[in-house]
């Protein structure tokens, strides 16, 4: 590597000491039958920007540890932590986190990570959110902020367009709903992919292509904010296809969602 | 270090210790790990070289690759991640038998470094490659090598840590110093014998 | 084969924790040059593999390893010798 350019390191979370703290579960609420949401409480937190993430690490009595992301599903603005995790298959940590966590438990966590996938109302808009299942944990952190940063965030034209399996998978279904039909709301768009939709269902029924994005989203004259986030492959064609639209790539920013780490 | 109530990791099975080295668990699974995308090179293009200073010593088609004697392997193999995997059974070439093939009665040099598909690299002494302990293993479990675990052909080399078993192998390089491969490079230990529990540098 | 089983599930956010211990600024929205293809990306868009062992993010357009980073318990290996420049972010939000 020849050369390091660098403007001051940012001011904010950026300096600060990434230390591992204790975080206690206060409440579960479960989302969907995969999908269960923590809060949590988690002393000394330092505050994040919606779209943020944290590691988690649990550790077993003989001391073998597994360490996790998952992202921020809380805005800013709320007082406690929320992580919404999908149980996955085969996975390790995740269905400790859905099946077996309780109130009172705590685990370590490490955050808040990742300056690239993240937004604020002060960026503005229009704020263009894609989001294939689990995915939307952090989408939904930009929509909970803007929802309570008042006027400021009406005036930022904002839409999600939400994949899912089937209909009893849509996380945070109701609260969408209501976020939507709330006065300067977010437009919220669905399309179900695997299982048929219930009779009169008026979102999509099909993986998310270039039409429905040249549908659904903002046209690229208006240079919307785009954050695309949900797993690999979705990710990529999402990606491909709104450059293919004529969205400038830079302002399309991506996250895939795996197991990091095995789940 | 507070520990999380409930939490006992993915089924992890207590381990005979004489069977299995330190601070490993045994696994029914066969996790994939991999430092890059999977490599799928055709047959039709796929070679081994084996290579002593700047001129090849050998270099087998697929089909050339697949007449030389073969080795059926039962052995157990321990991740540095800390699974190991018991009775696994693998078909190749034996080190020794490519050596015979290249027409070198002895090694030139004690060290060799495996080249491979996409750019990995690991470095491993002759003598932990010969007497049977190494093979170009191309058949896993009865079946072709599967592209995600090194498929057509990675090096097997059960005794070590498996990052030394190198997926997707094309050019075995006599050196005539040790020098560290890719994860070697990256602070893990430069010979990775399992029951020392040597998995990173300084163990 | 599908793709998901060739190609890295994840991306440099999911690294996003251990860039951090790297160079103790959020490292995602840096951008960084390959010093193979010249392509420039935020350190957020690299494809992440290996992370069990550290992390080892390459350039989406031509794979090259453009940091490699090893975990041990007594301290991370770092190479950004196939990264050509790394541009850090100032304050301002993007």
């Amino acid at each position: 590597m020849t050369a390091i350019e660098a403007a001051p390191p940012p001011a904010r979370a950026g300096a600060r000491r990434l230390a591992w703290r204790q975080a206690e579960v206060i409440e579960k609420v479960a989302e969907t039958r995969r999908a269960t949401t923590l809060v949590l409480d988690v002393p000394g937190w330092p505050g994040h920007r919606a779209g943020q993430h944290v590691d988690i690490r649990l550790t077993a009595d003989d001391g073998y540890q597994a360490q996790r992301s998952y992202s921020i599903a809380s805005p800013p603005e709320a007082l406690r932590l929320a992580l919404t995790v999908e149980r996955l298959e085969r996975g390790e940590v995740s269905p400790w986190l859905v099946d077996e966590a309780r109130p009172g438990d705590r685990f370590e966590l490490r955050g808040p990570i990742g300056g690239y996938f993240a937004w604020s109302v002060a960026a503005g808009g229009p704020l263009l959110l894609v989001a294939g299942g689990s995915g939307v944990a952090p989408l939904m952190a930009m929509l909970r902020h803007r929802a309570a940063s008042g006027e400021a965030g009406r005036v930022v034209p904002a839409r999600l367009l939400l994949s899912s399996r089937s209909f009893a998978d849509i996380i945070y279904r109701e609260e969408l709903e209501r976020l939507g039909s709330a006065r300067g709301g977010p437009g919220i768009v669905h399309t179900l992919t695997r299982e048929r939709p219930p009779p009169g269902w008026r979102g999509h029924a099909r993986r998310i292509d270039a039409s429905m994005l040249a549908e659904v989203g903002f046209p690229p004259a208006a240079a919307p904010n785009v954050f695309v986030c949900g797993p690999t492959t979705m990710v990529e064609a999402v990606a491909e296809a709104l450059v293919g639209l004529g969205h400038e790539p830079g302002r399309v920013k991506t996250e895939r969602f795996g197991a990091t780490g095995g789940g | 270090m507070i520990t999380t109530r409930g939490f006992t990791g993915r089924g992890r099975a207590k381990a005979d210790e004489k069977r299995v080295p330190p601070g490993q668990y045994v696994t029914e699974d066969f996790p994939v790990l991999s430092a890059g995308p999977t490599p799928h090179t055709p047959l039709e293009g796929w070679t081994l070289a084996v290579q002593d200073g700047g001129s090849l010593v050998g270099k087998w088609t697929w089909e050339e690759f697949q007449a030389l004697p073969r080795t059926e392997l039962t052995v157990d193999i321990h991740c540095v991640t800390k699974w190991s995997k018991l009775g696994t059974v693998w078909e190749g070439v034996a080190i020794d038998d490519l050596l015979v093939a290249a027409g070198l009665e002895e090694p030139p040099a004690p060290y060799l470094m495996a080249h491979c598909d996409g750019g990995y690299t690991t470095n491993l002494p002759l003598e932990d490659l010969l007497g049977g302990k190494g093979l170009v293993a191309t058949r896993f479990d009865g079946e072709p090598l599967a592209p995600e675990h090194g498929g057509p052909a990675r090096l097997l080399v059960p005794h070590l840590y498996f990052w030394k078993s190198a997926k997707w192998v094309r050019r075995l390089r006599f050196m005539e110093q040790d020098e560290p491969g890719f994860w070697e490079s990256l602070g893990y230990h430069i010979y990775g014998d399992p029951w020392r529990e040597q998995r990173y540098d300084g163990d | 084969m599908s793709r998901e089983e060739m190609c890295s599930t994840l991306d440099g956010n999911a690294a996003g924790g251990l860039l951090r211990e790297v160079f103790a600024f959020d490292a995602t929205a840096a951008r960084i040059t390959c010093a193979g293809c010249a392509r420039m990306v935020p350190m957020g868009e690299l494809r992440l593999y290996a992370i069990e062992l550290g992390a080892i993010l390459r350039c989406p357009s031509c794979d090259e390893a453009v940091v490699r980073v090893g975990r041990t318990p007594r301290g991370l290996w770092l190479d950004l010798r196939r990264a050509a420049t790394v541009v850090t972010v100032s304050a301002r939000a993007p």
